[in-house]
């Protein structure tokens, strides 16, 4: 099909004003949050399902990619149209559908952010748990789409731990309820294969999520370190000894010092580390288990504890976390977040050797990242600009992901593979597992037009 | 401006966007829009994209750029602090260069040029609203010379549903005593238009004419009604007068006992303007003024102070694209009616303007008020 | 016939005759469903599965992975069953990592030998220990400072089923209710595939988003979609105490109002079962707890910090007084085991009293609970049948165990299966017949409705098994 015959078509099913296909459209339509780049034929902000139902099918006939997206905050190429085809936005599909309070579900259009689902939950008594760096602007479709995480999925577990079910629409345009308010599902948990499979098995259109009270009390600590290594062995000491934290936060010296330069959290600049621990729950027990960690964080050297005692102290010890992820992204104008995740018992191991390939590749890492559940973020300084140090930086980041496959760990915990984490996944599967998943590619996307390109190499790229 | 000029001026700002999109839920234009075009993540990618030669200026470009409000809450939100609102200031330049601009700016430049107001008025009107201040002597608001020049600006002056706001300002000021005067005729505009309309150049004359009226008056500080020309006196024109935006004037006379205020029983909640929160940094005197009122409830709104949501008024989007700047004040009518408040409050004739106008369009009867519209009710 | 003869011969040069048992005597006691395989298989690990199933696939014979056959009759009767694959003899736990909580087991390891193992140190563990037997296998381990942790899990027969029975099956229990599902606790799988190739996915970590989440799909899938052989799952620190709370009520209405106020609260109980007088006659004797006046009981799970659970303790016994209990009791940690352990064999001491039961589990909004309960209730009722009920309250599910004690009972049962799912699918719900006499159960439809994803998992399930030899007809009907 002609391009012009594509967007005449999809004018009409969509009308004037919500198909995209100008110069400008395109290119802005060809980037994520990641450093790929790639170009649509066609953007289109679909209104409902039945529109994206006719959009698909349309693609299934002519086998044109269908690319899904939301607010376009990808880490890893996910969103990005390698192969041209149609981008559906879907900002304007962003309705919270129902509450259901005795059912503890909300059924939302893909397209809600999801902090506003979550601030309209807490007016409730009630929270979604899955807290994405980004909520303040990630969809609620996104997070399906990446299977996201967050600081306090280490006790309430990843997105997927929470999508009870979906309307979606398959590959020739079909729209299917699979899972839903009612438990144990009989056959395939293919709600389970569907979220995280970053757009290429299906694309919902309604996603139903699992809401549960909000905690009775929270206690926040902060805990500042002379070594790094002790810091990382106070995480997995916490764990060991049976306390399993709402939140368990880390932050190495370079993202110290650049958050007491732009947000003064109060933070020593000489600390190596800082670890800030959440607990939640029932308040009753919480203030002995508080005493727990801190006599753990003595045993391994912790120069400083402190305690919270009010909302505005939380928010305060916070405020260093929630910014240092920006304070750092000021000293260089780009970055590179890696998203390796080891079992977090190798945690001290596994940073030292990031420590050695920022100095061999001589880039800047700062490290900001989740670790109760071993996830790093090494946080790669540089300027996109400079062709010379963007080679560097692929090679670093690749290198970190092998140093994390080769502990055990794996090559993303929470950003998805997309297209730049391809060649890494012969890190971690085999051909044979790779050739499974292409399988249930196949099975899903018999023409290959959902997000093509993506999650699954091909096949001489994994041998490679 | 052209693009090697741009390049210039731009391209290491705009390097420093990471497309992360944290903008994207703060830009009010994105939340109602919702194209990527409309996103200030989208405004940088099209400058970056044009400096790299992998764009060309066009038509849409144009109506993207020149949708933007110019708050400056992406920047609030933005981790690296990307100026987008200069970065599109900018671009605006350069498509006024190309010949790609709305052409309702001309009209406003060659309004500019010839009466030196942004309504087409002979500028002796200016003074028209002071019929509406009897209590005061024709003498005391027009002098020669004073301590004070009350810099009253082109749409509190000419628009009769903000005319109100230096009828009351110079009530406040002349019964706490201060020494001030208006230039009637003699006060040109800012030329803050200008520069949303990417004709910042065109500014020169206006500002050497304001500048040497304060000269001759041999004022001591300047107190301006208008966040906009408080901002660009404050950014641009840097006289070497303290400069006051009523709020903080209206704090001090408190403060000093000048102003005394009786009760006034009622839940206010309070909007930021962009120009004199965000863009000024002045938050807290507006709000000491309203909590400095016996019986006056403040309720915040979700965003306030940095992260405010613009009242759709900015960035002459209102006249390149009203529909679009409606369609923001309806947004901010929803925030402000989630807050519970019987008023909304404000300091900027151009937020009154817009919330007022919409509310009354969409038949909601929010009551909203100029913060020196209160403190005068709260002084008799 | 003599295909089968060259399987044999070529599966013994790959594992070993040893390994192979053919003769009727033995491979009788595999037989279900009224069907008996022809051999059944004992591969030492998950390379000898590979080398039996791809041999099978070439002979294309059907296959049936095998744990300890506690729940060899769930779903329909396959349509063949040549080959039991039984994974006795992987029985390894590869490596309990304790610090990172993640154990990983060959799917042979029994479920009672994980509690046990991550026990050992301690007096403590989730099952009672002294029906425990001692797992002598070597172990990888690493270093542990705590007391002790446990798999979150307690489904049903856990004193037998086989760690990979119980995923393979998505089998769950009352306590699902604070600790989730197995869904929550898979981090990684290895099996091998109906066309003879080992795929592993997922890992140690607790997020991956590496590739597909492929060992979710695993989880429930029956051994359709190959043979589960290794699998890594998350652990959590023992609780510091455990107790339950034991309240008989005069009706299910009381009953009712009691769990809907408890739901409410900000109290975490680890499980809100409630059942008839029936079936807790069956689970208390167990323990030695007797019903005295009750005709519905609600049992209480209390796990967590000492604090918290004496809480949950003082407030639910006072919300009892207030709610209409009769009596309310609290039990100990040596009682607590025992009981909930005897919850989930409860199809097995009926079982044992009556060759024709018929085991049903009920799914649908866990809101409908109430109305679903006094419905089945009435319904049985009306046909005289002795009947147990356990409802997972907060988590939308029931089991009910019909008993039918003559042959007009027996025959009713096919009518009130389709009675209960008509009522369950009105409230959104479905009923899966888990167990029943072959006869009956080809009167049943066994699996209900499978909705609007079994288009889905047909597509499935033939890209990857084309030729239908893994557990054939156990989810969808063979050509």
């Amino acid at each position: 099909m002609e391009r012009t015959e594509l967007i005449a078509s999809l004018k009409e099913i969509l009308g004037e004003e919500n198909v995209l296909a100008s110069e400008m459209d395109l290119t802005l339509y060809g980037y994520d949050a990641s450093l790929e780049k790639g170009r649509p034929d066609a953007v289109v902000l679909p209104g409902s399902t039945e529109e994206v139902s006719r959009i698909v099918g349309l693609a299934y006939r002519e086998k044109i990619p269908v690319i899904a997206r939301g607010s376009g905050t990808n880490l890893s190429g996910g969103t990005v149209p390698v192969r041209g085809g149609i981008v559906v936005h879907l900002s304007r599909m962003n309705r919270v559908l129902e509450i259901d309070i005795p059912n503890r579900t909300v059924t939302v259009e893909p397209g809600v952010l999801t902090l506003d689902l979550q601030n309209l939950l807490l007016k409730k008594g009630l929270q979604y748990a899955p807290d994405p760096a980004s909520q303040k602007v990630s969809t609620l479709g996104g997070n399906f789409g990446e299977n996201s995480g967050g600081p306090h999925c280490l006790k309430y577990g990843v997105t997927t731990n929470h999508v009870l079910g979906a309307e979606v629409v398959i590959y020739d345009g079909t729209v299917v309820w699979i899972g839903g308010k009612c438990p144990d599902h009989a056959g395939y948990d293919i709600t389970g294969l569907l979220v995280g499979s970053e757009g290429t098995l299906g694309m919902a259109t309604k996603i139903m999520l699992r809401i549960i009270p909000a905690p009775e009390a929270v206690k926040t600590m902060l805990a500042i370190y002379d070594s790094i290594e002790d810091a990382g062995n106070t995480v997995s000491a916490i764990i060991a000894e049976g306390i399993v934290p709402a939140t368990l936060e880390m932050m190495d010296n370079l993202v110290i010092k650049a958050v007491e330069e732009s947000v003064h959290a109060g933070y020593p600049m000489d600390a190596a580390a800082v670890l800030i621990i959440e607990l939640d729950g029932m308040a009753d027990g919480m203030e002995r288990q508080a005493e727990k960690i801190f006599d753990i964080c003595k045993r391994h050297r912790v120069r400083e504890v402190r305690l919270a005692k009010s909302d505005a102290e939380r928010a305060e010890l916070w405020a260093g976390r929630k910014g240092a992820f920006g304070a750092v992204a000021r000293l260089r104008p780009s970055y590179l977040v890696c998203d390796g995740t080891v079992p977090r018992t190798k945690l001290p191991e596994v940073l030292g050797k990031v420590i050695q390939v920022g100095k061999k590749y001589e880039l800047p890492i700062g490290n900001v990242f989740h670790a109760g559940d071993g996830n790093l973020h090494p946080l790669i300084l540089f300027d996109e600009r400079n062709r010379e140090e963007l080679s560097r930086v692929h090679k670093a980041a690749t290198e970190i992901l092998k140093i994390c496959a080769d502990v055990g760990g794996t090559i993303s915990g929470e950003h998805g593979i997309g297209t730049e984490k391809l060649k890494e996944m012969s890190f971690i599967f085999s051909e044979s597992d790779i050739d499974f998943m292409r399988d249930l590619k196949n099975a899903f996307d018999p023409v290959d037009i959902w997000n093509p390109g993506k999650v699954v190499p091909a096949r001489q790229a994994a041998t490679a | 401006m052209n693009i090697t000029q741009l390049k210039k001026l731009s391209y290491d700002e705009v390097a420093k966007c990471n497309k992360c999109g944290f903008c994207l839920p703060n830009c009010p234009v994105y939340l109602v829009d919702g194209k990527e075009s409309s996103a200030p993540r989208g405004r940088n990618a099209i400058t970056r994209a044009v400096i790299e030669g992998r764009l060309e200026w066009s038509p849409e470009i144009e109506k993207a750029i020149f949708s933007c409000l110019g708050c400056g809450a992406c920047t609030a939100a933005c981790f690296p602090k990307v100026k987008t609102k200069d970065l599109v200031f900018r671009d605006r330049e350069c498509l006024v260069n190309e010949g790609l601009y709305p052409r309702i700016a001309d009209r406003v430049a060659r309004f500019l040029e010839e009466q030196h107001n942004i309504s087409n008025d002979e500028n002796e009107e200016r003074a028209e609203w002071q019929e509406m201040a009897k209590e005061i002597p024709q003498g005391a608001l027009n002098k020669d010379r004073a301590d004070v020049i009350f810099f009253v600006g082109c749409v509190a002056s000419f628009f009769p549903m903000a005319q109100k706001i230096p009828v009351n300002m110079s009530k406040i000021m002349f019964r706490a005593g201060v020494d001030f005067t208006v230039l009637g005729g003699e006060e040109w505009c800012c030329g803050f238009p200008l520069i949303g309309a990417g004709m910042s150049e065109r500014i020169k004359t206006l500002m050497e004419h304001n500048l040497e009226k304060v000269k001759s008056v041999g004022a001591k500080s300047i107190v301006f009604t208008c966040p906009s020309c408080y901002h660009t006196w404050k950014h641009l024109y840097q006289p070497d007068v303290k400069l006051f935006h009523a709020s903080q004037m209206l704090n001090e006379l408190i403060k000093e006992g000048r102003v005394k205020l009786k009760e006034k029983k009622v839940r206010a909640t309070y909007h930021d303007p962009c120009d004199l929160g965000r863009n000024s940094g002045v938050f807290e005197e507006p709000r000491q003024v309203l909590k400095a009122i016996p019986g006056l409830t403040l309720v915040e709104l979700a965003s306030n102070r940095q992260l405010s949501t613009c009242c759709g008024g900015g960035g002459n989007v209102e006249m390149v694209n009203p529909e679009l700047s409606a369609k923001v004040a309806s947004m901010k009518l929803e925030q402000i009616a989630q807050t519970g408040a019987d008023m909304v409050v404000s300091s900027c004739q151009q937020c009154l303007r817009t919330i007022a106008t919409r509310a009354k369009r969409q038949k909601t009867d929010l009551v909203v008020k100029d913060l020196t519209e209160l403190v005068v009710e709260a002084m008799e | 016939m003599g295909q089968f003869t060259q399987l044999n011969e070529d599966l013994a040069i790959a594992i070993g005759q040893e390994r192979i048992k053919t003769d009727q005597a033995f491979t009788a006691r595999y037989s279900f469903d009224g069907l008996s395989p022809r051999a059944v298989v004992f591969p030492k690990d998950i390379r000898q599965v590979k080398e039996i199933v791809s041999l099978a696939a070439k002979a294309g014979v059907s296959m049936i992975p095998w744990g300890s056959g506690t729940k060899k009759c769930m779903g329909a009767t396959p349509s063949g069953a040549d080959i039991v694959v039984s994974t006795e003899k992987m029985n390894h736990m590869l490596d309990v990592d304790v610090a990172n909580l993640t154990i990983t087991v060959e799917a042979g390891v029994k479920f009672r030998d994980i509690q046990a193992r991550l026990a050992t140190q301690e007096d403590r563990c989730y099952l009672p220990l002294e029906e425990l037997g001692k797992e002598s296998d070597e172990l990888i381990c690493s270093d542990r400072a705590h007391s002790g942790c446990f798999l979150p899990l307690d489904p049903p027969f856990s004193d037998r089923a086989t760690i990979g029975g119980i995923i393979a099956t998505n089998s769950s229990g009352p306590r699902r209710l604070l600790y989730g599902l197995p869904r929550d606790l898979l981090l990684g799988v290895r099996f091998v595939t109906p066309e003879g190739e080992i795929v592993g996915a997922g890992g140690k970590t607790v997020k991956n988003v590496s590739g597909y989440d492929v060992s979710k799909l695993m989880i429930g899938s029956y051994g359709t979609l190959g043979i589960l052989c290794e699998m890594t799952l998350r652990l959590l620190p023992l609780p510091e105490r455990m107790e339950t709370l034991v309240f008989e009520f005069p009706s299910i209405s009381e009953a009712g109002s009691f769990a809907e106020a408890m739901l409410r609260t900000k109290l975490l109980p680890a499980a809100l079962e409630i059942m008839n007088s029936r079936a807790f006659e069956a689970v208390g004797n167990r323990a030695g707890i007797y019903a005295k006046t009750g005709s519905c009981l609600v049992m209480v799970a209390l796990e967590g910090f000492e604090e918290a659970v004496e809480r949950m303790k003082k407030e639910m016994l006072a919300a009892g007084d207030r709610l209409g209990a009769n009596t309310g009791i609290g039990l100990k940690e040596d009682k607590h085991n025992p009981l909930w352990l005897a919850v989930g064999n409860i199809q097995t001491f009926n079982s044992d009293k009556n060759k024709d039961l018929v085991a049903l589990k009920l799914t649908y909004p866990l809101s409908e609970w109430k109305e679903i309960y006094a419905y089945c209730q009435n319904l049985i009722a009306g046909e005289g049948l002795k009947h147990t009920i356990l409802c997972h309250a907060g988590s939308g599910v029931s089991l009910i165990n019909l008993l039918p004690e003559d042959r007009r009972e027996r025959d009713s049962t096919v009518g009130l299966v389709s009675g209960l799912r008509d009522k369950c699918r009105e409230k959104g719900g479905n009923l899966v017949v888990e167990c029943a006499p072959p006869d009956l159960k080809k009167r049943m439809i066994v699996w209900g409705n499978i909705g609007g994803a079994g288009i889905l998992m047909e597509r499935l399930r033939n890209a990857i098994d084309p030729s239908g030899i893994m557990n054939p007809g156990r989810f969808f009907p063979t050509n």
